[in-house]
């Protein structure tokens, strides 16, 4: 019965440990959504920008 | 969802939206995107306090949404609170052009793109060039506006550090094991109310 206490014991502590991963890793990859890094992927996006600000077509905001 | 039904509105008269100033831009970009992670010049400090950290540009292809509300009425935060960092505002047709051109980016619009101009001088990442907050991937209006003032504080705070795409990983994306208990921390305050 003691055993049986322990290894119930043992399975719940394991599956509260992977849910407290889970959510911590669901939550990290939620805000690297929403902050994302420029990398290489973005890069042909960004010159294209840097390229349309150079030649002028794009308007810049100016406060009141 | 009962929200409410959000029409973008032209810019107002009085906001005077004038032409970019290509060559001065250009020589405050300095490299060009291919030359990342050069070596810091001897001597050279990362501590620039001297001109434009950032140069932001605002992606809105016009979905009809209280993020994108959020982010035009607060263009002006947005520019007075990153010592008038340049912002560029496309159009709703360039912003379709480009997304279309780059469509990994479609639905996560509206897009305020911060290029650090200070990326690929000393520091290690070779691909790193700057971060953009994609308004589009937030649809609770509270968390919205939430998201925007932690970006303009993020960006204040740290304009003038030399590892910023360190303190991102570390702050944004809580990496590492302070960021997990702050994990943690925020989702038992969420699930409290």
């Amino acid at each position: 019965m003691e055993q049986f206490n322990q290894a119930l014991t043992s399975v719940f502590g394991i599956l509260l440990v992977t849910a407290i991963g889970y959510e911590i890793r669901r939550r990290r990859k939620k805000l690297r959504e929403v902050y994302n890094l420029l990398d290489s992927e973005d890069k042909a996006l960004v010159h294209e920008l840097e390229q349309m600000m150079a030649a002028g077509q794009l308007q810049r905001y100016e406060p009141a | 969802m009962n929200e409410k039904k959000v029409v973008i509105k032209p810019a107002r008269r009085n906001r005077q939206i004038v032409e970019a100033p290509p060559a001065a831009v250009e020589a405050e970009s300095g490299s060009a995107p291919e030359a990342c992670c050069d070596e810091p010049e001897a001597g050279a400090t990362h501590d620039r306090r001297d001109g434009p950290r950032f140069l932001f540009f605002l992606i809105d292809s016009g979905w009809n949404t209280t993020c994108t509300r959020i982010v035009r009425e607060n263009l002006d935060m947005i520019t007075r609170f990153q010592n008038n960092d340049p912002l560029y505002l496309l159009t709703r047709e360039q912003s379709i052009a480009l997304l279309k051109r780059h469509p990994h980016m479609i639905g996560k619009d509206p897009i305020l793109l911060a290029r650090d101009l200070h990326a690929g001088k000393g520091q290690c990442s070779s691909d790193y060039h700057g971060f953009h907050l994609n308004m589009g991937m937030v649809w609770e209006p509270n968390r919205a506006a939430d998201g925007l003032r932690q970006f303009l504080n993020f960006l204040s705070t740290h304009r003038h550090s030399s590892n910023i795409e360190n303190d991102i990983r570390q702050q944004l994306h809580r990496d590492g094991l302070q960021g997990a208990i702050e994990v943690l921390r925020q989702t038992g305050e969420s699930m409290v109310g």
